[in-house]
């Protein structure tokens, strides 16, 4: 006895259809990444594996982007909340200014943050030592900026989707508003909380246009995966630049498929059926 | 128990108004109304989900219309339950009583209770996802009774039901609710739900209060046309009424019929369906000559819609006295409309009234 329904040949040929787009997508992305792997030569590998200002622009990417994450979801986990539950004046405006950084070319987030800090409260901000340009926060801060509208519009399309009645009775059941929201709408919206943890990291890894412009590219101090990238290319060596590029491919797949394991153990949801 | 003194609240283009209730301590009573009319929105005020306009709203003396909804004392069953789906059934259980913090043992003893009483034991362990209607509901039911509330408040609590199981439900709540004494206002729009738990009901029409009662005093004296029609008492119709002996006579297209009510001038009046009676030949109550125009067996009567003298009323009959006629559509019969079977719908001052609402 099948769960699923019968399929006919026009329902195997519009399931076929559907993925064949799924099929196209994947090998466009997976051509693209054999190309680089085929132009890639061994010894290019194995500078990029021996080379130490590649290993700390590595890990500065790892952890900058890391931060960048949490520190978005402290912001976008109640914003979601507020743009998903609350009619407030200016509601539209504030979401639509959510959306921004979205539009926003990353080369521009990098130019009005160098041209904020050179504003009265930018200059007072780093008299009280708060200093970003050309430092390491920079990178976190131009990060956040451009990748945390991913997570918070994740997260507040998740929180229109939770059934909102579970709060209400939780507050009947003595719960205080703060209690309903972490021990009923957070755990309810918990999926969509990490999957707008993943848009951000997935953003921040990759970001490179401001922080050339924010934070520069100095060796060992400043340097991330995407402007070694970028630094490796303007001087021709194209085939580190790809090793490089390669070895970011690596560290966001392995990242995302350990996160997705972690946090969707039970990965098929229950409105998925067998595709054939 | 709990009262509100005219109550009021708006949202959107629709508004509760100037609603005043008594409920008394221990009571189950039901407000009735069909959807739209502000049932649910009058449930969430009292349970401080909404935040009302003007009035009061008083729970065992004193005014909590400022009060949030954990200090009202209340437990809630909304419509579609909303099943923590996160927990399993007995975290939904004892949510109340972890926030409230009660020690780990008291819980357990609590749950183990709640799940004998409504027969859940068995589903302790289990998600709620893939539970039966009926078994959502107790699980529901079970949750909002964990602490202890001093008042039950269910939305439509089982309108999402098969007819057996809500039967079957219905009789466990009154059970539940004369066992624990826990004052009820459970909304519905299902007359025959009503009718299973009420000890008074209430009726709600576009959010106005517009009578309460015992079930029994609502259909004897409907305040309105409307609570006929909802009670589902026979048919309206409009006439001229005149003075006759103590109460009046109606004329209404070919008919005249009296009543015991005095009323005079144009009116509206119901005709009570299970008053009129049905014969074979006249006599010399049953005069009046009519022809079977539909015949609908039901459960508890057979509706008979008959046609007299240019004017269409329902009847109710027996089933026994149905197939003893052996009616059938077509059918010519005569019906005996004593006055009791009449109702002239009064206003204030005793006059008849049309379009009175």
């Amino acid at each position: 006895m099948s769960v699923h329904p019968v399929t006919g040949f026009r329902s195997r040929l519009f399931t076929a259809s559907i993925f064949l787009f799924l099929v196209l997508f994947l090998l466009l992305v997976v051509a693209l990444i054999a190309a680089d792997i085929g132009y890639v030569d061994l010894a290019s590998v194995k500078e990029v594996l021996r080379s130490r200002e590649i290993r700390s622009a590595a890990v500065l990417s790892l952890w900058t982007s890391t931060v960048t994450t949490a520190i978005a979801m402290v912001f976008a986990v109640p914003m979601g909340y507020a743009l998903s539950r609350y009619r407030f004046p200016g509601r539209i405006l504030a979401d639509t200014i959510v959306d921004l950084p979205i539009v926003f070319p990353p080369l521009v987030v990098g130019l009005s943050l160098l041209v904020f800090f050179r504003t009265r409260v930018g200059l007072w901000l780093e008299s009280m030592g708060l200093e970003f340009i050309y430092q390491r926060r920079g990178i976190v801060l131009a990060q956040f900026f451009v990748s945390a509208s991913y997570g918070i519009r994740a997260i507040k399309t998740t929180f229109d989707e939770v059934d909102r009645r579970q709060e209400d009775v939780a507050l009947t059941l003595g719960c205080t508003r703060a209690q309903a929201f972490w021990r009923v709408a957070v755990r309810n919206a918990r999926q969509g909380i990490v999957a707008g943890a993943i848009l951000t990291w997935a953003r921040a890894i990759g970001l490179f246009g401001p922080l050339i412009v924010f934070v520069g590219a100095v060796r060992m101090k400043t340097e991330v995966l995407p402007t070694t990238v970028y630094l490796e290319t303007s001087i021709g060596r194209i085939e580190v630049a790809l090793a490089i590029a390669l070895l970011l491919i690596v560290i966001a797949t392995v990242a995302l498929i350990l996160v997705r394991l972690l946090a969707y153990p039970r990965a098929t949801p229950r409105s998925a059926r067998r595709f054939w | 128990m709990i009262r509100t003194e005219r109550l009021n609240f708006s949202i959107g283009g629709f508004a509760l108004r100037d609603v005043t209730l008594d409920v008394r301590e221990g009571e189950y009573f039901v407000l009735l109304g069909k959807p739209g009319s502000g049932k649910t929105l009058f449930l969430e005020c009292v349970a401080g989900l909404k935040r009302i306009s003007s009035g009061s709203i008083t729970i065992g003396g004193r005014r909590v219309e400022r009060a949030e909804p954990r200090d009202r004392g209340i437990g809630y069953v909304p419509q579609d339950y909303a099943l923590f789906t996160a927990h399993n059934v007995r975290k939904n259980i004892e949510f109340g009583l972890r926030v409230r913090r009660y020690p780990r043992s008291r819980r357990r003893e609590r749950v183990r209770q709640l799940a004998v009483m409504l027969g859940i034991e068995h589903l302790l362990e289990r998600s709620t996802e893939g539970l039966s209607g009926g078994e959502r509901q107790r699980v529901a039911l079970a949750r909002a009774l964990s602490a202890e509330p001093r008042i039950l408040l269910l939305d439509e609590p089982v309108s999402a039901l098969d007819d057996e199981t809500r039967e079957g439900i219905l009789v466990e709540l009154r059970k539940i609710q004369r066992q624990t004494k826990t004052t009820t206002i459970h909304v519905c729009h299902d007359l025959n739900e009503m009718r299973c738990v009420a000890d008074r009901v209430g009726i709600l029409r576009d959010g106005r209060l517009i009578q309460v009662g015992s079930p029994d005093e609502v259909s004897r004296r409907p305040a309105e046309p409307h609570v006929a029609r909802l009670f589902r008492l026979g048919t309206i119709l409009t006439g001229t009424a005149r003075k006759w002996q103590s109460g009046s006579e109606v004329d209404s297209g070919g008919l005249t019929l009296r009543s015991e009510q005095p009323a005079d001038g144009d009116v509206e009046f119901l005709i009570r369906a299970g008053d009129v009676r049905l014969q074979p030949s006249p006599s010399p109550e049953a005069q009046i000559a009519a022809q079977v125009e539909s015949v609908l067996w039901n459960d508890s009567a057979v509706r008979v819609d008959v046609q007299a003298g240019g004017t269409r009323f329902r009847v109710e009959v027996p089933h026994g006295q149905a197939t003893a006629l052996s009616l059938r559509e077509g059918m010519a019969l005569f019906a005996a409309v004593p006055p009791e079977a009449v109702y002239v719908f009064q206003k204030p001052d005793g006059e008849g009234s049309l379009g009175r609402r």
